[in-house]
Protein backbone atom coordinates (compact mmCIF):
# COMPACT_ATOMS: atom_id res chain seq x y z
CA UNK A 1 0.00 0.00 0.00
CA UNK A 2 3.08 2.53 1.13
CA UNK A 3 4.55 1.79 -2.03
CA UNK A 4 2.13 2.55 -3.99
CA UNK A 5 0.88 5.36 -2.56
CA UNK A 6 4.93 6.85 -2.72
CA UNK A 7 5.01 5.90 -6.04
CA UNK A 8 2.56 7.65 -7.09
CA UNK A 9 3.34 10.42 -5.05
CA UNK A 10 6.74 10.61 -6.57
CA UNK A 11 5.20 10.62 -10.02
CA UNK A 12 3.19 13.64 -9.02
CA UNK A 13 6.77 15.20 -7.60
CA UNK A 14 8.24 14.90 -10.57
CA UNK A 15 5.32 15.56 -13.03
CA UNK A 16 5.48 19.23 -11.13
CA UNK A 17 8.95 20.12 -10.61
CA UNK A 18 9.45 18.71 -14.42
CA UNK A 19 7.05 21.46 -15.70
CA UNK A 20 7.56 24.56 -16.92
CA UNK A 21 5.29 26.25 -14.54
CA UNK A 22 7.21 25.31 -12.13
CA UNK A 23 10.91 26.95 -13.03
CA UNK A 24 9.16 30.33 -14.02
CA UNK A 25 7.42 30.11 -10.46
CA UNK A 26 10.84 29.68 -9.46
CA UNK A 27 12.70 31.93 -11.02
CA UNK A 28 10.02 34.34 -9.91
CA UNK A 29 10.46 33.64 -6.44
CA UNK A 30 13.84 34.38 -6.61
CA UNK A 31 13.21 37.82 -8.10
CA UNK A 32 10.76 38.78 -5.98
CA UNK A 33 13.09 37.64 -2.69
CA UNK A 34 15.73 39.46 -4.43
CA UNK A 35 13.68 42.84 -5.09
CA UNK A 36 12.47 42.68 -1.58
CA UNK A 37 16.66 42.70 -0.31
CA UNK A 38 16.90 46.40 -3.05
CA UNK A 39 13.55 47.49 -2.43
CA UNK A 40 14.40 47.25 1.84
CA UNK A 41 17.05 50.46 1.89
CA UNK A 42 14.27 52.62 0.61
CA UNK A 43 11.85 52.40 3.39
CA UNK A 44 13.75 54.36 6.08
CA UNK A 45 14.81 52.12 8.73
CA UNK A 46 11.99 49.70 8.09
CA UNK A 47 14.08 47.47 5.81
CA UNK A 48 13.87 44.18 8.50
CA UNK A 49 9.96 44.37 8.42
CA UNK A 50 9.50 45.29 4.78
CA UNK A 51 12.06 42.32 4.01
CA UNK A 52 9.85 40.15 6.09
CA UNK A 53 6.37 41.22 4.95
CA UNK A 54 7.13 41.31 0.95
CA UNK A 55 9.23 37.44 1.99
CA UNK A 56 6.53 35.87 3.90
CA UNK A 57 3.37 37.42 1.83
CA UNK A 58 5.32 36.16 -1.75
CA UNK A 59 5.87 32.71 -0.63
CA UNK A 60 1.94 32.27 0.88
CA UNK A 61 0.68 33.44 -3.07
CA UNK A 62 3.46 31.92 -5.19
CA UNK A 63 3.27 28.50 -3.29
CA UNK A 64 -0.92 29.14 -3.70
CA UNK A 65 -0.60 29.75 -7.17
CA UNK A 66 1.42 26.07 -7.33
CA UNK A 67 -1.54 24.13 -5.52
CA UNK A 68 -4.19 25.74 -7.14
CA UNK A 69 -2.52 25.88 -11.34
CA UNK A 70 -0.90 22.08 -10.95
CA UNK A 71 -3.79 21.00 -8.45
CA UNK A 72 -6.94 21.45 -10.17
CA UNK A 73 -5.38 19.68 -13.01
CA UNK A 74 -4.05 17.17 -11.23
CA UNK A 75 -6.93 14.41 -11.44
CA UNK A 76 -8.61 15.52 -14.08
CA UNK A 77 -5.55 15.74 -16.60
CA UNK A 78 -5.05 11.68 -15.88
CA UNK A 79 -8.33 11.04 -16.91
CA UNK A 80 -8.22 13.55 -19.91
CA UNK A 81 -4.91 12.15 -21.19
CA UNK A 82 -5.98 8.57 -20.35
CA UNK A 83 -3.10 8.01 -18.27
CA UNK A 84 -5.48 6.89 -15.64
CA UNK A 85 -6.24 3.65 -17.18
CA UNK A 86 -3.42 2.40 -17.03
CA UNK A 87 -3.22 3.00 -13.12
CA UNK A 88 -6.40 2.33 -12.55
CA UNK A 89 -6.28 -1.24 -13.88
CA UNK A 90 -3.27 -1.86 -11.68
CA UNK A 91 -3.93 -3.15 -8.16
CA UNK A 92 -4.12 0.49 -6.92
CA UNK A 93 -7.31 1.13 -4.57
CA UNK A 94 -8.84 4.56 -5.66
CA UNK A 95 -8.07 6.49 -2.44
CA UNK A 96 -4.52 5.31 -2.76
CA UNK A 97 -4.29 7.19 -6.14
CA UNK A 98 -5.96 10.48 -4.46
CA UNK A 99 -4.03 10.15 -1.62
CA UNK A 100 -0.67 9.38 -3.27
CA UNK A 101 -1.53 12.49 -6.17
CA UNK A 102 -2.26 14.69 -3.10
CA UNK A 103 1.19 13.88 -1.49
CA UNK A 104 3.23 14.70 -4.30
CA UNK A 105 1.34 17.92 -4.96
CA UNK A 106 2.14 18.45 -1.20
CA UNK A 107 6.02 17.97 -1.67
CA UNK A 108 6.14 20.10 -4.61
CA UNK A 109 4.61 22.81 -3.02
CA UNK A 110 6.54 22.64 0.26
CA UNK A 111 9.90 22.04 -2.02
CA UNK A 112 9.16 25.42 -3.39
CA UNK A 113 8.23 27.06 0.19
CA UNK A 114 11.43 25.23 1.91
CA UNK A 115 13.64 27.04 -0.78
CA UNK A 116 12.12 29.94 -0.50
CA UNK A 117 11.95 29.75 2.88
CA UNK A 118 15.73 29.76 3.05
CA UNK A 119 15.88 32.31 0.39
CA UNK A 120 14.24 34.67 2.75
CA UNK A 121 16.51 33.66 6.09
CA UNK A 122 19.62 34.57 4.04
CA UNK A 123 18.17 37.62 3.09
CA UNK A 124 16.56 38.63 6.36
CA UNK A 125 19.71 38.05 7.85
CA UNK A 126 21.74 40.02 5.00
CA UNK A 127 19.50 42.82 6.08
CA UNK A 128 20.12 42.73 9.80
CA UNK A 129 17.19 41.10 11.27
CA UNK A 130 19.11 37.76 12.50
CA UNK A 131 17.57 34.51 12.82
CA UNK A 132 13.68 34.94 12.32
CA UNK A 133 12.37 32.08 14.46
CA UNK A 134 9.29 33.78 14.65
CA UNK A 135 9.29 33.83 10.94
CA UNK A 136 9.71 29.74 10.64
CA UNK A 137 6.02 30.10 12.74
CA UNK A 138 4.78 32.01 10.41
CA UNK A 139 5.99 29.43 7.68
CA UNK A 140 4.73 26.72 9.69
CA UNK A 141 1.43 28.21 9.31
CA UNK A 142 1.42 28.96 5.61
CA UNK A 143 2.65 25.95 5.18
CA UNK A 144 -0.61 23.91 7.08
CA UNK A 145 -2.78 26.80 4.87
CA UNK A 146 -1.09 25.09 1.37
CA UNK A 147 -1.82 21.49 2.40
CA UNK A 148 -5.27 22.92 3.35
CA UNK A 149 -5.58 24.21 -0.21
CA UNK A 150 -4.03 21.30 -2.12
CA UNK A 151 -6.25 18.79 -0.34
CA UNK A 152 -9.20 21.23 -2.18
CA UNK A 153 -7.93 21.69 -5.47
CA UNK A 154 -7.22 18.00 -5.45
CA UNK A 155 -10.99 17.53 -4.31
CA UNK A 156 -11.81 20.39 -7.05
CA UNK A 157 -9.86 18.39 -10.02
CA UNK A 158 -11.99 15.40 -9.34
CA UNK A 159 -15.41 17.19 -9.75
CA UNK A 160 -14.06 19.90 -11.91
CA UNK A 161 -12.71 20.76 -15.04
CA UNK A 162 -9.52 22.84 -14.20
CA UNK A 163 -10.45 26.19 -14.95
CA UNK A 164 -13.69 25.80 -12.82
CA UNK A 165 -11.75 24.71 -10.14
CA UNK A 166 -9.27 27.09 -9.73
CA UNK A 167 -12.09 29.75 -10.00
CA UNK A 168 -13.81 27.60 -7.20
CA UNK A 169 -10.46 27.41 -5.20
CA UNK A 170 -9.53 31.05 -5.65
CA UNK A 171 -12.91 31.81 -4.18
CA UNK A 172 -12.58 29.66 -1.71
CA UNK A 173 -9.34 31.47 -0.73
CA UNK A 174 -10.72 35.09 -1.03
CA UNK A 175 -13.89 34.17 1.53
CA UNK A 176 -11.05 31.88 3.53
CA UNK A 177 -9.66 35.15 4.06
CA UNK A 178 -12.54 37.14 4.13
CA UNK A 179 -14.48 35.04 6.64
CA UNK A 180 -14.54 37.88 9.46
CA UNK A 181 -16.15 40.69 6.93
CA UNK A 182 -18.71 37.42 5.81
CA UNK A 183 -19.57 36.84 9.84
CA UNK A 184 -19.99 40.73 9.77
CA UNK A 185 -22.36 40.21 7.03
CA UNK A 186 -24.55 37.55 8.21
CA UNK A 187 -25.08 39.99 11.87
CA UNK A 188 -25.43 43.15 9.81
CA UNK A 189 -27.03 42.42 6.61
CA UNK A 190 -31.05 43.84 6.02
CA UNK A 191 -32.11 41.03 3.73
CA UNK A 192 -32.79 38.20 5.52
CA UNK A 193 -31.43 35.55 2.37
CA UNK A 194 -28.13 37.52 2.03
CA UNK A 195 -27.74 36.85 6.30
CA UNK A 196 -28.72 32.99 6.09
CA UNK A 197 -26.50 32.60 2.96
CA UNK A 198 -23.35 34.27 4.62
CA UNK A 199 -23.48 32.57 7.70
CA UNK A 200 -23.97 29.21 6.17
CA UNK A 201 -20.50 30.30 4.19
CA UNK A 202 -19.04 31.42 7.13
CA UNK A 203 -19.86 28.18 9.25
CA UNK A 204 -18.79 25.69 6.86
CA UNK A 205 -16.09 27.13 4.74
CA UNK A 206 -12.88 27.40 6.92
CA UNK A 207 -11.88 30.95 8.44
CA UNK A 208 -7.80 31.00 6.83
CA UNK A 209 -7.43 34.15 8.57
CA UNK A 210 -6.57 32.16 11.81
CA UNK A 211 -3.53 30.91 9.79
CA UNK A 212 -2.10 33.85 8.84
CA UNK A 213 0.15 35.02 11.41
CA UNK A 214 2.02 37.56 8.90
CA UNK A 215 1.38 40.38 10.89
CA UNK A 216 1.50 39.15 14.01
CA UNK A 217 5.51 38.12 13.72
CA UNK A 218 6.41 40.99 11.66
CA UNK A 219 5.30 43.34 14.83
CA UNK A 220 6.76 41.45 16.96
CA UNK A 221 3.60 39.76 18.68
CA UNK A 222 4.80 36.37 19.90
CA UNK A 223 2.72 33.02 18.81
CA UNK A 224 2.68 30.70 21.10
CA UNK A 225 2.56 26.73 20.54
CA UNK A 226 -0.87 26.23 21.41
CA UNK A 227 -2.35 28.72 19.10
CA UNK A 228 -0.18 27.04 16.20
CA UNK A 229 -0.93 23.52 17.24
CA UNK A 230 -4.98 24.62 17.31
CA UNK A 231 -4.49 26.32 13.98
CA UNK A 232 -2.87 23.20 12.46
CA UNK A 233 -5.26 20.39 13.66
CA UNK A 234 -8.02 23.37 12.26
CA UNK A 235 -6.33 23.35 8.85
CA UNK A 236 -5.34 19.34 8.95
CA UNK A 237 -8.83 18.52 9.74
CA UNK A 238 -10.29 21.12 6.67
CA UNK A 239 -7.52 19.16 4.68
CA UNK A 240 -8.66 15.43 5.72
CA UNK A 241 -12.29 16.01 5.19
CA UNK A 242 -11.54 17.44 1.52
CA UNK A 243 -9.85 14.53 0.72
CA UNK A 244 -12.36 12.30 2.21
CA UNK A 245 -15.02 13.92 0.02
CA UNK A 246 -12.41 13.62 -2.87
CA UNK A 247 -12.33 9.43 -2.70
CA UNK A 248 -16.07 9.29 -2.16
CA UNK A 249 -15.94 11.29 -5.46
CA UNK A 250 -13.49 9.38 -7.30
CA UNK A 251 -14.68 5.87 -6.44
CA UNK A 252 -17.56 6.10 -7.66
CA UNK A 253 -16.12 7.84 -11.10
CA UNK A 254 -15.86 5.60 -14.50
CA UNK A 255 -13.81 5.69 -17.53
CA UNK A 256 -14.79 5.85 -20.78
CA UNK B 1 -12.27 -22.55 -14.27
CA UNK B 2 -11.92 -19.77 -17.32
CA UNK B 3 -9.21 -16.83 -16.55
CA UNK B 4 -11.40 -14.20 -17.44
CA UNK B 5 -15.41 -14.92 -17.25
CA UNK B 6 -18.02 -12.05 -18.29
CA UNK B 7 -21.50 -13.44 -16.73
CA UNK B 8 -24.47 -11.88 -18.35
CA UNK B 9 -22.53 -8.57 -18.29
CA UNK B 10 -24.40 -4.87 -19.45
CA UNK B 11 -23.51 -1.95 -19.78
CA UNK B 12 -25.85 0.93 -20.67
CA UNK B 13 -24.44 4.42 -21.13
CA UNK B 14 -27.34 7.13 -20.41
CA UNK B 15 -27.35 10.67 -21.46
CA UNK B 16 -26.75 12.24 -17.80
CA UNK B 17 -29.92 14.98 -18.35
CA UNK B 18 -32.93 13.53 -19.72
CA UNK B 19 -31.94 9.27 -18.78
CA UNK B 20 -32.43 8.63 -22.46
CA UNK B 21 -30.50 5.41 -23.95
CA UNK B 22 -27.45 6.56 -25.81
CA UNK B 23 -25.44 3.05 -26.09
CA UNK B 24 -26.17 -0.49 -24.59
CA UNK B 25 -23.76 -3.51 -24.74
CA UNK B 26 -24.73 -6.57 -23.64
CA UNK B 27 -25.66 -9.02 -22.10
CA UNK B 28 -22.23 -10.56 -22.74
CA UNK B 29 -21.45 -14.25 -21.32
CA UNK B 30 -17.63 -14.94 -22.13
CA UNK B 31 -15.28 -17.14 -21.02
CA UNK B 32 -11.61 -17.00 -21.77
CA UNK B 33 -9.60 -20.23 -21.27
CA UNK B 34 -5.95 -20.63 -19.81
CA UNK B 35 -3.51 -20.91 -21.99
CA UNK B 36 -5.44 -19.60 -25.40
CA UNK B 37 -4.98 -16.82 -27.44
CA UNK B 38 -8.67 -15.10 -27.92
CA UNK B 39 -9.05 -12.32 -30.28
CA UNK B 40 -12.27 -10.14 -29.70
CA UNK B 41 -13.53 -8.98 -33.43
CA UNK B 42 -16.11 -6.36 -34.00
CA UNK B 43 -15.90 -3.24 -36.07
CA UNK B 44 -15.67 0.36 -34.51
CA UNK B 45 -18.16 1.52 -32.25
CA UNK B 46 -18.99 -2.62 -31.82
CA UNK B 47 -18.69 -2.51 -28.11
CA UNK B 48 -14.70 -4.12 -27.92
CA UNK B 49 -13.33 -1.38 -26.17
CA UNK B 50 -16.46 -0.98 -23.44
CA UNK B 51 -15.94 -4.87 -22.81
CA UNK B 52 -12.58 -4.23 -21.99
CA UNK B 53 -12.97 -1.49 -19.74
CA UNK B 54 -15.49 -3.74 -17.88
CA UNK B 55 -12.87 -6.10 -17.62
CA UNK B 56 -10.66 -3.82 -16.11
CA UNK B 57 -12.57 -2.00 -13.50
CA UNK B 58 -12.34 1.08 -15.64
CA UNK B 59 -16.40 0.91 -16.15
CA UNK B 60 -18.62 -0.69 -13.96
CA UNK B 61 -21.09 -2.99 -15.10
CA UNK B 62 -24.92 -1.82 -14.88
CA UNK B 63 -26.01 -5.67 -14.50
CA UNK B 64 -23.93 -8.97 -14.03
CA UNK B 65 -20.39 -9.67 -13.05
CA UNK B 66 -17.17 -10.21 -14.02
CA UNK B 67 -14.47 -12.76 -13.27
CA UNK B 68 -10.48 -12.90 -13.13
CA UNK B 69 -8.99 -16.56 -11.90
CA UNK B 70 -12.42 -16.25 -10.25
CA UNK B 71 -12.73 -13.39 -8.06
CA UNK B 72 -14.26 -10.26 -8.44
CA UNK B 73 -12.17 -8.41 -11.58
CA UNK B 74 -12.00 -5.07 -9.16
CA UNK B 75 -10.05 -6.96 -6.28
CA UNK B 76 -6.61 -6.26 -6.02
CA UNK B 77 -5.68 -10.63 -5.98
CA UNK B 78 -7.36 -10.20 -9.34
CA UNK B 79 -5.35 -7.06 -10.58
CA UNK B 80 -2.12 -8.55 -9.47
CA UNK B 81 -2.35 -10.76 -12.55
CA UNK B 82 -3.57 -8.97 -15.33
CA UNK B 83 -1.60 -6.84 -17.37
CA UNK B 84 -3.57 -4.48 -19.70
CA UNK B 85 -2.78 -2.28 -22.82
CA UNK B 86 -5.53 0.59 -23.38
CA UNK B 87 -6.19 1.24 -26.92
CA UNK B 88 -4.21 4.03 -28.20
CA UNK B 89 -1.85 4.36 -24.81
CA UNK B 90 -1.07 7.59 -23.34
CA UNK B 91 1.77 8.03 -21.31
CA UNK B 92 3.21 10.09 -18.53
CA UNK B 93 5.16 12.41 -20.90
CA UNK B 94 7.64 13.73 -18.72
CA UNK B 95 8.76 10.20 -17.53
CA UNK B 96 11.77 8.58 -19.55
CA UNK B 97 10.63 4.85 -20.56
CA UNK B 98 12.71 3.30 -17.74
CA UNK B 99 11.00 5.63 -15.33
CA UNK B 100 7.82 5.14 -16.55
CA UNK B 101 8.09 1.02 -16.40
CA UNK B 102 9.52 1.70 -12.61
CA UNK B 103 6.01 3.53 -11.99
CA UNK B 104 4.17 0.63 -12.52
CA UNK B 105 6.41 -1.34 -10.82
CA UNK B 106 5.90 0.29 -7.93
CA UNK B 107 2.33 -0.42 -8.28
CA UNK B 108 3.05 -4.17 -7.88
CA UNK B 109 5.11 -3.43 -4.74
CA UNK B 110 7.98 -4.36 -6.81
CA UNK B 111 11.81 -4.37 -4.87
CA UNK B 112 13.90 -1.54 -6.32
CA UNK B 113 16.57 -3.47 -7.92
CA UNK B 114 13.75 -6.19 -9.15
CA UNK B 115 11.91 -3.50 -10.60
CA UNK B 116 14.94 -1.91 -12.73
CA UNK B 117 16.06 -5.03 -14.01
CA UNK B 118 12.36 -5.95 -15.43
CA UNK B 119 12.17 -2.50 -17.03
CA UNK B 120 15.42 -2.51 -18.67
CA UNK B 121 14.80 -6.33 -19.82
CA UNK B 122 11.29 -5.43 -21.05
CA UNK B 123 12.35 -2.25 -22.82
CA UNK B 124 14.49 -4.48 -24.85
CA UNK B 125 12.13 -6.90 -25.55
CA UNK B 126 10.00 -4.65 -27.18
CA UNK B 127 12.27 -3.08 -29.21
CA UNK B 128 13.37 0.39 -27.45
CA UNK B 129 16.84 -0.73 -26.13
CA UNK B 130 18.17 2.43 -27.43
CA UNK B 131 15.44 4.75 -25.66
CA UNK B 132 15.99 3.87 -22.50
CA UNK B 133 16.68 7.17 -21.44
CA UNK B 134 13.90 9.37 -23.94
CA UNK B 135 10.83 11.02 -22.69
CA UNK B 136 8.11 9.69 -23.39
CA UNK B 137 6.85 12.85 -24.79
CA UNK B 138 9.67 12.56 -27.87
CA UNK B 139 8.39 8.99 -28.79
CA UNK B 140 5.98 7.99 -31.94
CA UNK B 141 2.61 6.19 -32.11
CA UNK B 142 4.61 3.18 -32.54
CA UNK B 143 7.12 3.20 -30.05
CA UNK B 144 3.94 3.95 -27.74
CA UNK B 145 2.47 0.99 -28.70
CA UNK B 146 5.63 -1.04 -27.56
CA UNK B 147 5.89 0.78 -24.52
CA UNK B 148 2.43 -0.02 -23.75
CA UNK B 149 3.10 -3.48 -24.41
CA UNK B 150 5.86 -3.43 -21.76
CA UNK B 151 4.09 -1.79 -19.13
CA UNK B 152 1.14 -4.42 -19.17
CA UNK B 153 3.75 -7.02 -19.07
CA UNK B 154 6.04 -5.49 -16.00
CA UNK B 155 3.90 -7.64 -13.50
CA UNK B 156 4.60 -10.84 -15.51
CA UNK B 157 0.85 -11.33 -15.58
CA UNK B 158 -0.92 -15.01 -16.16
CA UNK B 159 -3.43 -12.94 -18.25
CA UNK B 160 -2.55 -10.15 -20.68
CA UNK B 161 -5.59 -8.01 -21.96
CA UNK B 162 -4.67 -6.17 -25.13
CA UNK B 163 -6.89 -3.53 -26.75
CA UNK B 164 -5.52 -3.30 -30.68
CA UNK B 165 -2.48 -4.11 -29.49
CA UNK B 166 -1.18 -3.87 -33.32
CA UNK B 167 -2.93 -0.56 -34.36
CA UNK B 168 -0.67 1.68 -35.04
CA UNK B 169 2.45 0.08 -36.38
CA UNK B 170 4.12 -0.81 -39.46
CA UNK B 171 4.33 -4.49 -41.07
CA UNK B 172 7.58 -5.12 -39.47
CA UNK B 173 6.44 -4.14 -35.81
CA UNK B 174 3.00 -5.85 -36.15
CA UNK B 175 4.81 -9.13 -36.51
CA UNK B 176 7.28 -8.49 -33.71
CA UNK B 177 4.39 -7.94 -31.51
CA UNK B 178 2.38 -10.73 -32.57
CA UNK B 179 5.88 -13.13 -32.29
CA UNK B 180 5.51 -11.29 -28.29
CA UNK B 181 1.79 -12.54 -28.11
CA UNK B 182 2.92 -15.73 -28.92
CA UNK B 183 6.09 -16.11 -26.93
CA UNK B 184 3.49 -15.51 -24.34
CA UNK B 185 1.35 -18.27 -25.02
CA UNK B 186 4.25 -20.54 -25.29
CA UNK B 187 4.89 -19.23 -21.65
CA UNK B 188 1.72 -20.50 -20.61
CA UNK B 189 0.04 -16.82 -20.49
CA UNK B 190 -3.66 -16.27 -21.75
CA UNK B 191 -4.07 -13.34 -24.19
CA UNK B 192 -7.32 -11.77 -24.03
CA UNK B 193 -7.19 -9.29 -27.72
CA UNK B 194 -9.33 -6.87 -29.40
CA UNK B 195 -8.37 -5.95 -32.83
CA UNK B 196 -10.05 -5.51 -36.18
CA UNK B 197 -7.14 -6.19 -37.97
CA UNK B 198 -8.12 -9.73 -39.07
CA UNK B 199 -5.01 -11.09 -40.79
CA UNK B 200 -3.40 -11.21 -37.17
CA UNK B 201 -5.84 -12.39 -35.36
CA UNK B 202 -6.15 -15.20 -37.88
CA UNK B 203 -2.55 -15.87 -37.48
CA UNK B 204 -2.16 -16.84 -33.58
CA UNK B 205 -5.62 -16.25 -32.20
CA UNK B 206 -6.70 -19.62 -31.10
CA UNK B 207 -10.80 -18.71 -30.51
CA UNK B 208 -12.53 -15.45 -31.41
CA UNK B 209 -15.24 -13.84 -30.99
CA UNK B 210 -16.97 -11.74 -32.99
CA UNK B 211 -19.27 -8.59 -31.78
CA UNK B 212 -21.65 -6.02 -33.44
CA UNK B 213 -23.90 -3.42 -32.14
CA UNK B 214 -23.15 -4.55 -28.85
CA UNK B 215 -23.55 -7.65 -29.26
CA UNK B 216 -21.43 -11.44 -29.28
CA UNK B 217 -22.80 -13.18 -32.80
CA UNK B 218 -20.34 -15.91 -32.24
CA UNK B 219 -17.69 -17.81 -30.38
CA UNK B 220 -15.40 -20.09 -32.52
CA UNK B 221 -12.23 -21.62 -32.45
CA UNK B 222 -10.46 -19.99 -35.43
CA UNK B 223 -9.60 -24.01 -37.04
CA UNK B 224 -13.44 -24.34 -36.81
CA UNK B 225 -14.48 -20.78 -38.34
CA UNK B 226 -11.73 -21.83 -41.22
CA UNK B 227 -12.98 -25.40 -41.81
CA UNK B 228 -16.63 -23.90 -41.77
CA UNK B 229 -15.44 -21.45 -44.56
CA UNK B 230 -14.18 -23.96 -46.72
CA UNK B 231 -16.16 -23.74 -50.17
CA UNK B 232 -15.50 -26.13 -52.40
CA UNK B 233 -12.17 -28.41 -53.31
CA UNK B 234 -9.79 -28.68 -56.33
CA UNK B 235 -8.60 -32.24 -56.95
CA UNK B 236 -5.49 -31.50 -59.43
CA UNK B 237 -4.58 -34.36 -61.82
CA UNK B 238 -2.38 -35.54 -64.42
CA UNK B 239 -2.73 -38.16 -66.78
CA UNK B 240 -6.21 -37.20 -67.52
CA UNK B 241 -7.11 -34.54 -69.92
CA UNK B 242 -9.96 -31.85 -68.84
CA UNK B 243 -12.59 -33.75 -71.42
CA UNK B 244 -12.24 -37.17 -70.01
CA UNK B 245 -12.84 -35.85 -66.88
CA UNK B 246 -15.91 -34.19 -68.12
CA UNK B 247 -17.04 -37.39 -69.41
CA UNK B 248 -16.94 -39.02 -66.17
CA UNK B 249 -19.31 -36.62 -64.51
CA UNK B 250 -17.24 -34.11 -63.61
CA UNK B 251 -18.58 -31.05 -65.51
CA UNK B 252 -16.53 -28.32 -64.14
CA UNK B 253 -13.42 -29.85 -65.16
CA UNK B 254 -10.70 -27.67 -66.62
CA UNK B 255 -7.60 -27.86 -67.62
CA UNK B 256 -4.36 -25.89 -65.74
CA UNK B 257 -0.71 -25.46 -67.36
CA UNK B 258 -0.47 -29.73 -68.15
CA UNK B 259 -2.93 -30.96 -65.24
CA UNK B 260 -6.81 -31.00 -65.07
CA UNK B 261 -8.45 -29.82 -62.19
CA UNK B 262 -11.64 -30.79 -61.00
CA UNK B 263 -13.83 -29.94 -58.30
CA UNK B 264 -16.08 -30.98 -56.04
CA UNK B 265 -18.05 -29.08 -53.13
CA UNK B 266 -17.96 -31.67 -50.05
CA UNK B 267 -15.44 -32.94 -48.28
CA UNK B 268 -17.45 -36.11 -48.56
CA UNK B 269 -17.36 -36.51 -52.22
CA UNK B 270 -13.42 -36.28 -52.62
CA UNK B 271 -12.86 -39.99 -52.18
CA UNK B 272 -15.38 -41.14 -54.51
CA UNK B 273 -14.35 -38.69 -56.95
CA UNK B 274 -10.76 -39.86 -56.57
CA UNK B 275 -11.34 -43.31 -57.16
CA UNK B 276 -13.19 -42.39 -60.47
CA UNK B 277 -10.81 -40.43 -61.49
CA UNK B 278 -7.88 -42.94 -60.80
CA UNK B 279 -10.00 -45.80 -62.16
CA UNK B 280 -9.96 -43.96 -65.60
CA UNK B 281 -6.18 -43.86 -65.56
CA UNK B 282 -5.38 -40.21 -63.95
CA UNK B 283 -2.91 -39.31 -61.00
CA UNK B 284 -3.32 -37.40 -58.42
CA UNK B 285 -1.14 -34.28 -58.28
CA UNK B 286 -3.00 -31.95 -55.35
CA UNK B 287 -6.10 -31.78 -53.38
CA UNK B 288 -6.63 -28.02 -52.09
CA UNK B 289 -9.40 -26.90 -50.35
CA UNK B 290 -10.36 -23.68 -51.46
CA UNK B 291 -11.45 -21.31 -48.77
CA UNK B 292 -12.81 -18.04 -47.72
CA UNK B 293 -10.62 -16.35 -45.45
CA UNK B 294 -11.72 -15.05 -41.65
CA UNK B 295 -12.58 -12.01 -43.26
CA UNK B 296 -14.86 -13.64 -45.66
CA UNK B 297 -16.51 -14.82 -42.68
CA UNK B 298 -16.41 -12.08 -40.16
CA UNK B 299 -18.05 -10.07 -43.24
CA UNK B 300 -20.36 -12.30 -43.37
CA UNK B 301 -21.28 -12.28 -39.52
CA UNK B 302 -21.39 -8.41 -39.27
CA UNK B 303 -22.07 -6.17 -42.69
CA UNK B 304 -24.11 -9.20 -44.08
CA UNK B 305 -24.06 -10.45 -47.48
CA UNK B 306 -25.23 -7.04 -49.17
CA UNK B 307 -21.08 -6.39 -48.52
CA UNK B 308 -19.88 -9.46 -50.22
CA UNK B 309 -22.42 -8.58 -53.82
CA UNK B 310 -20.74 -5.06 -53.43
CA UNK B 311 -17.64 -6.23 -54.08
CA UNK B 312 -15.72 -5.67 -50.85
CA UNK B 313 -11.94 -5.98 -50.91
CA UNK B 314 -11.33 -9.84 -49.91
CA UNK B 315 -14.60 -11.17 -49.92
CA UNK B 316 -13.60 -12.77 -53.59
CA UNK B 317 -10.34 -13.51 -52.11
CA UNK B 318 -10.47 -16.94 -52.26
CA UNK B 319 -7.52 -18.48 -51.35
CA UNK B 320 -6.11 -22.05 -52.01
CA UNK B 321 -4.32 -23.60 -49.11
CA UNK B 322 -4.26 -24.13 -44.95
CA UNK B 323 -3.12 -20.83 -44.87
CA UNK B 324 -6.21 -18.35 -46.37
CA UNK B 325 -4.47 -14.84 -45.23
CA UNK B 326 -5.23 -12.15 -47.68
CA UNK B 327 -3.75 -9.08 -47.48
CA UNK B 328 -6.89 -7.15 -46.79
CA UNK B 329 -6.52 -6.03 -43.35
CA UNK B 330 -8.32 -2.82 -42.11
CA UNK B 331 -11.72 -4.76 -43.32
CA UNK B 332 -14.10 -3.61 -41.36
CA UNK B 333 -13.32 0.23 -42.33
CA UNK B 334 -13.07 -0.78 -45.76
CA UNK B 335 -16.68 -2.28 -45.46
CA UNK B 336 -18.34 0.65 -44.16
CA UNK B 337 -16.73 3.07 -46.09
CA UNK B 338 -18.26 0.67 -49.14
CA UNK B 339 -21.86 0.40 -47.87
CA UNK B 340 -22.04 4.11 -47.30
CA UNK B 341 -21.72 4.67 -50.29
Amino acid sequence: MTGRVMGIARNTFKEAVRDRLFAVIGVFAVFVLVSSFVIGPLSLGEQVRITQDIGLASISVLCFMIAILVGTSIVHREIDRRTIYTVISKPVERWEFIVGKFLGLVATVSLLLGAMTIMLTVVDYLVGGGFPTQILVAVLLIWMELILLTALSVLMSTIASPILGAIFSLLFYVIGHTSADIKDLAARSASASVRIAADVVYRTLPNLEYLNVRNKVIHGVHVDTTYVAFASSYALLYAFVFLVIAVMVFRRKEFR
Amino acid sequence: MSVLRFEAVSKVFRSSLRGKYLYTLGPIDLGIEPGEIFGYLGPNGAGKTTTLKLGMGLLRPSSGKVLIFDRPHDSLSAKRRVGFLPEQPYFYQHLTAVELLEFYGDMFGLERHENRRRALDLIDKVGLRKFGNTMISKFSKGMLQRIGLAQALVNEPDLVVLDEPMSGLDPIGRREIRDLILDLKARGKTVFLSSHILQDVEMICDRVGIISAGKILEIASVADLLDRSVESIEIHLEGIAASEARDLGFTGASALGDKTVVTVAHQAEINLAIMRLVAAGARVAAVLPLRGTLEDYFMRQVVGGEALQRGVPGSDGRTAGASAATGASELVSNAAGKQGR
